[in-house]
């Protein structure tokens, strides 16, 4: 945080605090005209505009409104947290905070909208146990079940072989958790591309594809005999 | 006219003072500042409905909004203009302030979450420090400091998607398939004229024999010899 921010910060809350003492407070000590009520309903609706529209309006305004309006809600707000990291919680949900440590690696700092940024996780066991495995805790229960746990070198670790190929937190004593490589790595390794490539292809084959649906080589052929022998019978019709 | 310019002078000062308020933060101790930061969070997330985190640059961020999109079965964003597309294969995709929010790196079309590039990253370490394989097997687990917060990079994703679907991929083949799709509908065109020049063939072929019939009986009646 520079302190040339900090100097801009303290001159706008002055400015903010001289301008609503003489236009807000010092009428309010007075008797309060009509005029002056209105003022307020103003300020007042300028105050509640943008919180306003997101609860209103929320997602259904256009990505081109409200993108940038986002982000320059995003921007203020980190000016005000100067350096903070993502969080992904225990329960996978995510939060900003602002941070005072030096986490590492140091070149893994960002910027984010203004504030020196990072991303980070907690490293709890909650975050590792009980696993949902694509929301179906059934499967995670079967996979928990002792006899699916097997001792190494005195610490249990999880026999990804069975019940479910997926991480889990095993118990040891020496304050790590034991995390094997799991489904989701795999998933990404393997599924992710290809298959999106393949859904796009018939998407696309749908959109724009040609003659598949109307003649084949055989249909075509068949068609130019009819119409030609058809056509000829007219002509006898009408020429003898 | 004055009462309204007066009154939209208020109405712009309530806005600079929504703007200025977050700002204050920065001066504010964390404990303070942390839940009208988080109420601004709260705001910018309602506006996105979805979002995207996404890399840009080495160490830049930007927040997209996002669409799933049914056809692909994936979160669509736009990056300038064009559509890019990111699928949750392996049940990524979280909240931030109660809105669906995941991480996603440029080069990868895959949703990923904060633990993904960790784990990645030091996949990678192990591989290259031939630590992976126990005997024929993959060491399949890895220590996590417990407590310990690290950062992450999702570029670091990069190692353990060596053939990555890219997040373009729907809108380079759909640009494809149509100039390939092409040739086919100019082939429907010429079906259709091929089906034309037979009709006419057909009945040109009958005017064609009844004009000789026509002429062939007048000059057989001509000349028969009695």
């Amino acid at each position: 945080m520079s302190s040339r921010r900090e100097v801009l910060v303290i001159v706008a809350l002055a400015a903010a605090v001289t301008l609503g003492g003489y236009f807000v407070i010092l009428p309010w000590l007075m008797p309060i005209t009509v005029l002056e009520v209105l003022q307020g309903i103003a300020l007042l609706s300028g105050i509640a505009f943008i919180p306003l529209i997101a609860w209103v309006l929320g997602p259904t305004l256009p990505s081109f409104l409200s993108e940038p309006l986002a982000n320059l809600l995003f921007y203020l707000a980190n000016m005000g947290l100067r350096t903070g990291v993502l969080v992904q919680r225990e329960t996978d949900e995510y939060e900003i905070e602002r941070v005072t440590d030096d986490l590492s690696p140091r070149s893994y700092w960002s910027r984010w909208a203004g504030a020196r940024f990072g991303i980070t996780f907690d490293a709890t066991r909650e975050a590792f146990e009980p696993m949902l495995i694509d929301k179906q805790p059934e499967r995670v229960l079967e996979a928990m079940e002792p006899q699916d746990w097997r001792a190494d070198g005195g610490t249990l670790v999880v026999d990804i072989d069975r019940g479910g190929r997926d991480w889990f937190a095993s118990k040891d004593d020496v304050g790590k958790l034991l995390v094997p490589l799991g489904q989701k790595l795999a998933e990404l390794r393997d599924v992710a591309g290809p298959l999106m490539g393949i859904e796009a292809q018939a998407e696309a084959l749908k959109d724009h594809g040609g003659d598949t649906g109307e003649f084949g080589h055989t249909a075509m052929l068949v068609s130019q005999l009819v119409v030609f022998f058809g056509t000829m019978g007219m002509g006898y019709v009408i020429f003898f | 006219m004055s009462l309204i310019s007066e009154l939209l002078k208020f109405w712009m000062m309530g806005l600079a003072i929504f703007l200025i308020v977050p700002v204050l933060g920065a001066v504010l101790p964390w404990s303070m500042a942390r839940k009208l930061i988080h109420q601004y969070h709260s705001i910018a997330m309602t506006l996105l409905g979805r979002a995207l985190l996404m890399q840009s640059g080495k160490n830049s961020y930007k927040l997209k909004k996002s669409t799933f999109d049914p056809k692909f079965d994936a979160e669509r964003i736009r990056i300038k203009g064009k559509p890019r597309y990111f699928e949750d294969a392996a049940g990524l995709m979280s909240t931030f302030k109660n809105r669906s929010f995941g991480l996603v790196h440029p080069d990868r079309a895959v949703v990923l979450d904060a633990r993904m590039p960790w784990f990645a990253r030091r996949y990678a370490e192990m591989y290259n420090s031939g630590k992976l394989w126990d005997g024929d097997a993959i060491k399949a687990y890895f220590a996590v400091p417990e407590g310990v917060r690290e950062l992450i990079n999702l570029r670091d994703i990069k190692a353990i998607t060596p053939y990555p679907g890219e997040p373009n991929w729907p809108d380079r083949i759909d640009i494809q398939t149509e100039k390939g799709q092409a040739g086919f509908n100019s082939t429907t065109t010429k079906q259709q004229l091929q089906l034309a020049m037979t009709a006419l063939l057909g009945i040109g072929l009958m005017w064609g024999a009844s004009q000789i019939a026509q002429s062939g009986a007048g000059s057989v009646g001509g000349s028969l010899p009695i």
